[in-house]
C-alpha cells in the first residue's frame, strides 16, 4: 500500500488549463479549500532554441526569438540585435532607433492588452478579453502594414529595421493614439475599479520588495512592489534617455503595496506611458537611413557580451558567446517569466484555489519564454 | 386548462373505470409534452439568446450562420449533444450518476407548473404556488451534490458541495425577501397575487411599487436568486470549475444538456417568480378599461407576462458577461453579512407598514388623499 | 458601522458604472466589428507575407535563399545549361516548414523573383499537396533535402 498522506489532497493541475498562459503543469497540494504547496512543472513547450542557436547564423537566428515570447516580439528582436550590434560594435542610424522605439512601445501595448484580457477572463469576467483584442487589431493593423505579418514580425534586425515605414503609418498611427486612452478609462471603469475585482485581488499573493530582488522577478511586478527599477532608465538604450515618460510602482492604493491589484493596474498605467512614448517618437521622426550597413556575412569578433532590455514581462537578457565564426558558439536566453514563476511557490502557500488563478494571472508569465 | 379538464372528467362520470383511468393517463401525458416542449424551446433559444447577449456585449456577432439570423442554432447544439459518446467513468457510482441530471430537470421543470402566464391561460391553481416553487426547486441542490458524489472525483466533490453551501444559504434571503411581498396580498396562490395587483393603470399597483420596503425587497430577491441558478458572479460550481474541474465535468453529451438546460429553466422560474410577486405578472400597463375580445386580451397578457420575464432574464445574462466572479467565502460572506440582514430588517419594516396601513399602498395612499 | 454602509455603496456604484458601460454595447449594433469572414475578405497590405512564389524564369540559381532559410525549408537543385548559365531544375518550397520570416526574399538578388503573394488560404488534405514545386526540370517524387545523384542538363527554352 502506498503511503498517502491522507489529510491533503494532491491534484494536477495538468498541462491543459482551459484559463491557459501556455502549457503549464502544477501539482497543487490542498487542505481541503486552503494550499499547501503548489510546484510548477515545465518543459512541455522546449523547442531547444538556445541549442538552434549554435547550428545557423546570426541573421538566421533573428526568426527564432520572434517565437521567445510571441506577444512581446519586436522586444525579443531588439534584445537579440541590440546584443549581436554590441559585439560587432555598429552604431544604428538615429530613424532606425525612432522606428525601433515605435514598435518596441506599441508592441509593450499589444502585450499588456493580452495580459490584461487573459487575466480577466481568468476572473470570470469576459467582455474586457474582447475589448482588448479588438483594440489589438488596430495595432496589428499598423505591424502588418509595416512588416507583412501579424504575430511575428522579424521586423528588427541586425543593424537597424528590414523596411523603412511605409505611407500612412503615421496618420494611422496617430489615430490609434487618439482612439486609445479613452478605451483605457473605459476599462477602468469597466473592471479595474469594480467593486468585485478589487475584492478578489487586494491584498492577495503580495511580493515584498525583499522577495522580488530575491527571486529576481523583474518588470511590472517588481515595479508593483514598490521598486523603481525599469531598465529604459537605468541603463537607456535606443533613444529612451532623450523621451519623457513617468515609470509607475505601485502604491497600495486598494491594499497591500504589491498585490496583485498592484501588478494588474502597473500594465494599465504602463500602457498609458506608452501612447505618450510613441506620440513623441511620432513627432521625432526625420528622414534618414532605415538601417546601418552591416555585412552579408556576419563574423562578430571573439568575445562575450550580455545585453538586457525591458520586455512587458520583465527583463529580457541575451549572453552571447562569439568564437569569431559566422555562428554563436553559444547562446543563453534569460527570459523574464522563468524568474517570475519561481516565486510562485512561495505566493502559493495559504491562499485558496480561487486565488492561484489570480496569481498565475497577475504574474503574466507566457511558456514559450520559460520553456525556450 | 384545468377548466378543460374538469370538464372531460365530468364527463366521463359514468363512463367505466378502466376508460377513465386510461383517459387521465392520456391527459397526464398530452399535457406534460405540451409544458415540456414549451419548457424545452424556450430553454434552447436561451441558449441562443445567451451567446447572441453575449455578442452584443463584447462587440461582436453571435451566432448567425445555421439558420436565419442563427436561429436553429440550438438544435444543431442539441444534435451535436445527442451524438456525443456516452461516457461514464469506471469507479463511479453508477445509479447516482445516472439519476442526478434526470432529478435536476424533472425539478426544474416541475416548477413551471404553477405558473399563470395570463387570465385563463395557466397550468395549474395551486394554493400554495410559492411555496411549491421554493420547495421544489431546493431539490435542485440535493441533485447536484449527486451528481458530483457520482462523478468519483476530487474536484466534482468540492464543486458540488459548493454548490450545495451556496443554494442552500441564499436561499434564507430569498424567502425573507419575497415574504415582505407576500404578506401584503396575503395568500400563496400566484393568481390571487397577481390579481391584487390589478387596477392602478396597470402599473401603480404592482407590489413593487407598493412600500419602499418591498421594492428594497425586488432587489434582494434578484441578487440572491442569481446565486440561485448559479450565475456569474455566484458561478463557482459552474465555471470555476472550469479551471479546475467541477460538478458536471464528467458528463458529457445529453447528461450535460441536461444540467445545462436546468439552469435556464431555473432563470425563467426565478423571473417568473419575481414577475408574479414584484412585477404585476401579466398585468398590462396603461390599458385602463379597453373593451377587447378575451382572445385578444389573453394573448396580450402572455406577451406582457413573456416580456417582463425576458427582460430579467436579459439583465440577468447582462450581469453575467460584464461582472467577475466572486470567491467562495466572499459569497458566502455577502449572504450572511450583508443580503440576510437586510432581508430580515426590511421583513420586519414591510410587517410594520402592513399592521400600521393595512396593506395599503403608496398609490392607495395618495388617491385615497384625492377621492373623498 | 458606516465603513460597512460606505463598502456597500461603493461596490454598488462600481458595478452600476461597469454595467453601464456594457449595455452602451449591447444595445448598439454599430459597435460590432466582426467581418464576416468568407463573405468579407479584407484585403492584406502590399508588404503581407503569405505564400511564396517564384517566377523560376528569371531565376539564377544562385541558391542565396536556400541557404539563408532557417528551417530549411527550400529545396535548390541547379544545372549548368548550354550558355553556362546556372539554371534550377529543382525548386521545390515546403509551404509547411517555412515560417514565413521573409529572408529568402530579401536575400534574393534578382528583383521581382521570389516574392511573397497576398495568398493566405491554402490548406491541403496530404502534405504532399503543400510542396510549391517551382523547378524547371523533369520532377522527382518529393525525398526532401537535396538529393545526391546529378541531374542530366535538359533542353529548355529560355524566355
Amino acid at each position: 500500500m502506498v503511503n498517502v498522506d491522507e489529510r491533503f489532497m494532491e491534484v494536477s493541475m495538468g498541462p491543459q488549463h482551459p484559463s491557459t498562459h501556455g502549457v503549464l503543469r502544477l501539482l497543487v497540494r490542498t487542505d481541503g479549500e486552503v494550499l499547501t504547496a503548489a510546484r510548477p512543472y515545465i518543459g512541455y513547450l522546449h523547442r531547444a532554441l538556445e541549442k538552434i542557436a549554435e547550428r545557423v547564423t546570426y541573421p538566421q537566428f533573428t526568426p527564432f526569438t520572434d517565437r521567445l515570447d510571441y506577444l512581446a516580439s519586436m522586444n525579443c528582436n531588439l534584445a537579440y540585435a541590440m546584443t549581436v550590434e554590441k559585439l560587432l560594435n555598429i552604431e544604428i542610424p538615429r530613424r532606425a532607433q525612432i522606428i525601433r522605439v515605435i514598435m518596441a512601445e506599441l508592441n509593450r501595448i499589444s502585450s499588456h492588452l493580452i495580459a490584461f484580457g487573459s487575466f480577466s477572463s481568468d476572473m470570470g469576467a469576459f467582455t474586457p478579453f474582447l475589448f482588448g483584442i479588438r483594440e489589438r487589431e488596430f495595432i496589428n493593423d499598423l505591424f502588418e502594414m509595416t512588416c507583412g505579418s501579424r504575430l511575428t514580425y522579424n521586423y528588427i534586425r541586425i543593424g537597424g529595421v528590414s523596411k523603412d515605414l511605409p505611407e500612412g503609418f503615421i496618420d494611422k498611427a496617430k489615430e490609434f493614439l487618439d482612439y486609445f486612452p479613452g478605451k483605457l478609462k473605459e476599462y477602468n471603469e469597466l473592471l479595474s475599479y469594480n467593486a468585485i475585482f478589487i475584492k478578489r485581488l487586494a491584498n492577495i499573493a503580495v511580493i515584498t520588495p525583499e522577495d522580488a530582488l530575491d527571486y529576481g522577478v523583474t518588470g511590472p511586478n517588481l515595479r508593483a512592489s514598490g521598486i523603481k527599477w525599469d531598465l529604459r532608465r537605468e541603463e537607456p538604450y535606443l533613444i529612451y534617455n532623450e523621451l519623457d515618460f513617468d515609470i509607475p510602482i505601485g502604491r497600495g492604493e486598494m491594499g497591500t503595496i504589491g498585490d496583485a491589484w498592484d501588478r494588474y493596474m502597473m500594465r494599465i498605467y504602463e500602457m498609458e506611458q506608452s501612447t505618450k512614448i510613441v506620440k513623441q517618437c511620432l513627432d521625432m521622426l526625420a528622414p534618414g537611413d532605415y538601417t546601418a550597413k552591416v555585412p552579408k556575412v556576419l563574423k562578430p569578433p571573439a568575445g562575450e557580451v550580455y545585453v538586457r532590455a525591458e520586455n512587458p514581462r520583465g527583463e529580457l537578457g541575451f549572453y552571447l558567446i562569439s568564437d569569431g565564426s559566422t555562428k554563436p558558439y553559444r547562446l543563453k536566453i534569460r527570459a523574464p517569466s522563468f524568474a517570475n514563476l519561481s516565486i510562485l511557490p512561495k505566493l502559493a502557500k495559504g491562499v485558496m484555489i480561487a486565488d492561484l488563478i489570480a496569481i498565475i494571472g497577475s504574474l503574466d508569465i507566457i511558456l514559450p519564454e520559460i520553456d525556450r | 386548462m384545468t377548466e378543460l379538464i374538469n370538464e372531460i372528467i365530468t364527463r366521463l362520470a359514468n363512463a367505466a373505470p378502466i376508460i377513465r383511468l386510461l383517459v387521465v393517463i392520456a391527459i397526464i401525458i398530452v399535457s406534460s409534452v405540451i409544458v415540456l416542449a414549451v419548457a424545452l424551446l424556450y430553454e434552447g433559444l436561451a441558449t441562443y439568446a445567451e451567446r447572441k447577449v453575449a455578442g452584443d456585449i463584447q462587440a461582436r456577432i453571435g451566432p448567425n450562420r445555421v439558420g436565419p439570423y442563427g436561429l436553429l442554432q440550438f438544435v444543431a447544439d442539441g444534435v451535436k449533444l445527442l451524438l456525443k459518446e456516452d461516457i461514464i467513468p469506471f469507479y463511479a457510482d453508477k445509479w447516482l450518476f445516472i439519476i442526478a441530471p434526470y432529478i435536476v430537470f424533472t425539478a426544474s421543470f416541475a416548477a413551471f407548473v404553477p405558473l399563470s402566464y395570463s387570465e385563463h391561460i395557466y397550468i395549474a391553481n395551486l394554493n400554495v404556488g410559492v411555496l411549491y416553487i421554493l420547495a421544489i426547486s431546493s431539490v435542485v441542490s440535493m441533485a447536484i451534490l449527486m451528481g458530483a458524489w457520482g462523478s468519483n472525483n476530487k474536484w466534482s466533490l468540492f464543486g458540488g458541495m459548493r454548490a450545495v453551501a451556496q443554494i442552500v444559504s441564499y436561499e434564507i434571503p430569498t424567502v425573507l425577501s419575497l415574504l415582505a411581498a407576500i404578506i401584503i396580498p396575503a395568500s400563496l396562490n400566484m393568481r390571487d397575487i397577481i390579481a391584487y395587483q390589478s387596477g392602478g393603470l396597470g402599473i401603480f399597483r404592482w407590489l413593487i411599487f407598493n412600500n419602499p420596503f418591498t421594492f428594497f425587497a425586488f432587489f434582494i430577491y434578484f441578487i440572491a436568486s442569481i446565486a440561485e441558478v448559479n450565475r456569474t458572479p455566484f458561478d463557482i460550481p459552474e465555471a470555476e470549475s472550469e479551471i479546475v474541474a467541477g460538478y458536471h465535468t464528467e458528463y458529457t453529451g445529453m447528461r450535460f444538456a441536461f444540467f445545462f438546460m436546468a439552469e435556464y429553466g431555473d432563470m425563467f422560474v426565478v423571473s417568473a417568480l419575481a414577475t408574479t410577486l414584484f412585477l404585476g405578472g401579466w398585468q398590462i400597463p396603461f390599458i385602463g378599461n379597453i373593451v377587447m375580445p378575451v382572445w385578444l386580451k389573453d394573448i396580450l397578457e402572455v406577451a406582457v407576462f413573456f416580456g417582463k420575464v425576458f427582460l430579467l432574464i436579459y439583465i440577468m445574462m447582462w450581469i453575467r458577461w460584464t461582472l467577475p466572479r466572486l470567491r467562495v467565502d466572499q459569497l458566502m460572506e455577502l449572504c450572511w453579512k450583508y443580503l440576510t440582514p437586510f432581508a430580515f430588517f426590511n421583513l420586519i419594516g414591510a410587517s410594520v407598514w402592513v399592521l400600521l396601513l393595512h396593506g395599503k399602498g403608496v398609490y392607495d395612499i395618495i388617491t385615497g388623499l384625492f377621492v373623498h | 458601522m458606516t465603513e460597512y454602509f460606505k463598502k456597500m455603496f461603493n461596490a454598488i456604484k462600481s458595478i452600476l458604472t461597469g454595467m453601464g458601460i456594457t449595455i452602451k454595447y449591447g444595445v448598439n449594433p454599430k459597435t460590432e466589428v466582426t467581418q464576416q469572414y468568407p463573405e468579407v475578405k479584407r484585403e492584406p497590405p502590399d508588404r503581407f507575407r503569405g505564400k511564396l512564389f517564384v517566377d523560376i524564369n528569371i531565376c539564377t540559381g544562385c541558391t542565396a535563399c536556400a541557404r539563408i532559410c532557417p528551417v530549411d525549408a527550400i529545396t535548390l537543385k541547379t544545372v549548368r545549361d548550354e550558355n553556362k548559365k546556372l539554371r534550377p531544375v529543382v525548386f521545390d518550397i515546403d509551404n509547411a516548414r517555412c515560417i514565413y520570416c521573409g529572408l529568402c526574399v530579401e536575400a534574393c538578388p534578382v528583383e521581382h523573383c521570389l516574392y511573397f503573394e497576398k495568398k493566405y488560404e491554402f490548406s491541403a488534405y496530404t502534405k504532399d499537396e503543400l510542396i510549391s514545386h517551382f523547378g524547371l526540370g523533369e520532377l522527382k517524387p518529393q525525398e526532401g533535402r537535396v538529393e545526391e545523384k546529378k541531374l542530366e542538363p535538359k533542353k529548355e527554352e529560355v524566355k
